[in-house]
């Protein structure tokens, strides 16, 4: 999958041969610093992006369709039922002046062709699911008038309330605070448990990670850099990137030491890398990177990483 | 059992429609601004006036000589001869019992006079208003989903065109196309039903709106831009409502905020232009009464028309704000303006 944005400044080749696939069920984390394309991929599968500006490649198939194929029209029934998506920012993703509930009821009104009292009884019965107490009242509430955990809550309850296959979770506990965010977390593994949904989840935290996922897909500069399970990826990280990733989350019982860091910045996008992206800030670099673009190779079975000098091989 | 039932959806229904208590509280909370601004501006068009130290008995008289005994009886009659504060006093009353007093010239009812021109003025101010801004929404909205698209310039263009033009310019120039295109209607002369009324109003209603149309199509625009691209308007795109749904119910309600407050500013300039447009269509409104009241000095008549203005200005300035409540629950709820 590619994806493209026109800006004045040129284009900004957000995303590049990205490729990813999600099981029935399965957790899927995808993991990278500001500004390396995940919640741009993410966004691509509702195809949120400005279509005038936005140019989209490859595929993108959810059980075998090809949403970039579809129209405007097959898009919106599409959205919330193929996937349904929580956003970064519970606080500016809700309409400050509809009540929160009506936020709910309204999706099942006119994508389920519900009467009111139906919606009604539906949104209670889901903001009771995502553990809003006590739904009738603040079913009446504005989004201004509840906590970001609650409201991050309520946006929950919006994307599932078409029941979708999958659920994407891009960022979703980023603007809350550490206990709020595990409460978050807990919920969204319950969901999934109980609807059987697939959940992807965007991070820059690999502590996340750890805690809810499957398998992960490590982004960077618009590519996915290494993907593979969970376990086989914390156990033996093949790109130089992941493990300067993994080595930057602090760990208990590591008290004293200087936590590591990734020094310099991602590279913009507006221009195409020669060479592999990671290059300048890579630590186990050699003459060749500078001017040959990696490729994709099997560090064994499942577990891929775009990398000619794999940590592995050292 | 059939009643439970109803009783049932009736509180169903109380539920889901919003009941805020605090609502009847704030709006009371407005008013209490409303009618001390009302007096203040009362003492401001009384006092005033009396100012430019005109003579009410030398207006009465005009060119005609009287004696002294008919000076004194007029100075009676008209509580001249009290201090200006129970001269005051006296116009209050009268206000309140909606006679506005006896004019100085013709002494016929100030109340009376009034009342035939000023369901013209406030007819035009409000169908102007009306118009505009449901003008300016519509093309706003439409350039900003539009945006940067030929539509979107042309609206721009179109709009500023008419704005740019002056209004007894534009007046005329309507006038003269209409009465050559459609010589069977009549839209000047009298009034003399309703449905005159509204064929009178409605070009010089039209002309009026012009004023308005930029700027409210502007702030539209502009206000619709940012609604589209927030947070929550990809929020309510990614739950899989339709884009009609997200353009007219989530973002122009936010966007709509803002150009509310534009439109109360437009309806002074409203009403200041109403006299101009009046007199351009020989519509028999307050503009007309005003202007030569002031020029022979007929205070009970200038008073009258400027009150009633102000009353005018004052209510759609209320209603403005008690739609600003009705669409902003941060407005209601926590009782506080949020510029947007």
């Amino acid at each position: 999958m590619t994806v493209e944005f026109m800006t004045v400044r040129g284009i900004v080749y957000a995303v590049q041969g990205a490729s990813l696939s999600l099981k029935q069920g399965e957790v899927l984390g995808i993991v990278g610093e500001s500004g390396c394309g995940k919640s741009v991929m993410v966004k691509s599968i509702l195809r949120l992006h400005r279509e005038k500006h936005t140019r989209y490649g490859g595929q993108i198939l959810i059980e075998g369709r090809d949403v970039l194929r579809l129209t405007q029209k097959e898009m919106g029934i599409v959205r919330g039922t193929d996937a349904g998506m929580v956003f970064q920012d519970p606080m500016i993703s809700l309409n400050p002046i509809i009540k929160i509930g009506e936020q709910i009821a309204e999706t099942l009104r006119i994508r389920k062709s519900m009467s009111k009292r139906l919606a009604y009884d539906e949104s209670l019965r889901l903001l009771r699911q995502v553990g809003i107490t006590p739904p009738e009242d603040r079913y009446l509430q504005y989004p201004f008038e509840l906590s970001g955990g609650m409201l991050q809550r309520v946006m929950i309850a919006m994307a599932i309330a078409l029941r979708p296959k999958i659920l994407i979770a891009d960022e979703a506990t980023t603007a809350l605070d550490v206990t709020i965010q595990a409460e978050i977390l807990a919920l969204l593994k319950r969901l999934r448990a109980e609807r059987g949904m697939s959940l992807i989840v965007v991070t820059h935290d690999f502590g996340v990670v750890a805690e809810m996922c499957d398998s992960v897909c490590v982004m960077y500069a618009g590519e996915i850099v290494e993907s593979g399970s969970v376990e086989r990826i914390f156990a033996s990280p093949a790109h130089p990137y992941t493990k300067a990733l993994i080595d930057s989350v602090p760990r208990p019982g590591t008290h004293g030491d200087k936590l590591s860091s990734i020094p310099g910045m991602p590279p913009d996008l507006l221009s195409v890398h020669t060479g592999c992206a990671f290059y300048p800030r890579c630590s186990v670099a050699e003459k060749c990177c500078e001017t040959e673009r990696p490729e994709l190779h099997s560090a064994g079975g499942a577990h891929i990483v775009r990398c000619e000098r794999p940590i592995w091989k050292k | 059992m059939e009643k439970t039932k109803r009783q049932r959806s009736d509180s169903f229904q109380a539920r889901i429609r919003n009941t805020s208590a605090r609502y009847p509280r704030l709006i009371l909370k407005r008013l209490l601004v409303f009618f001390p601004l009302l007096f203040a501006a009362s003492l401001v068009i009384f006092f005033s006036l009396r100012l430019s130290g005109v003579d009410p008995v030398n207006v009465m008289l005009g060119e005609r000589q009287a004696t002294e005994d008919v000076i004194f009886s007029l100075r009676e009659q008209f509580h001249l001869n009290e201090p200006l504060i129970a001269q005051y006093w006296q116009w209050v009353k009268e206000v309140f019992s909606g006679s506005f007093g006896i004019d100085y010239i013709n002494r016929q009812s100030v109340a009376v006079m009034i009342g035939q021109r000023a369901p013209i003025t406030l007819g035009l101010v409000i169908m102007s208003t009306t118009i505009g801004t449901v003008i300016a929404v519509g093309l706003g909205v439409l350039s900003a989903v539009k945006q940067n698209t030929i539509l979107d310039r042309v609206i721009s263009v179109a709009v500023l065109i008419f704005v740019s033009a002056p209004s007894f310019l534009v007046a005329i120039g309507t006038l003269i196309f209409l009465t050559v295109f459609m010589p069977d209607v009549a839209f000047t002369g009298a009034i003399n039903s309703v449905g005159d009324y509204f064929s009178r109003l409605i070009m010089p209603s039209f002309i009026l709106a012009l004023y308005m149309l930029a700027i409210v199509t502007r702030v539209t625009r502009s206000g619709m831009i940012i609604q589209l691209r927030s947070a929550y308007a990809t929020a309510a795109i990614a739950k899989g409502l339709p884009m009609r749904v997200v353009i007219w119910k989530h973002c122009f309600r936010n966007a709509f905020i803002p150009v509310l407050t534009i439109v109360t500013i437009f309806i002074g300039a409203a009403i200041s232009s109403a006299v101009l447009v009046e007199s351009v269509f020989s519509l028999p409104g307050l503009g007309g009464l005003l202007t030569q009241a002031i020029k022979t000095n007929n205070y009970p008549i200038v008073q009258a028309c400027l009150f009633i203005l102000l009353l005018l200005f004052l209510s759609l300035g209320l209603i403005a704000d008690l739609i600003y409540m009705a669409v902003d629950p941060r407005a209601r709820i926590a009782g506080k303006k949020v510029l947007t």
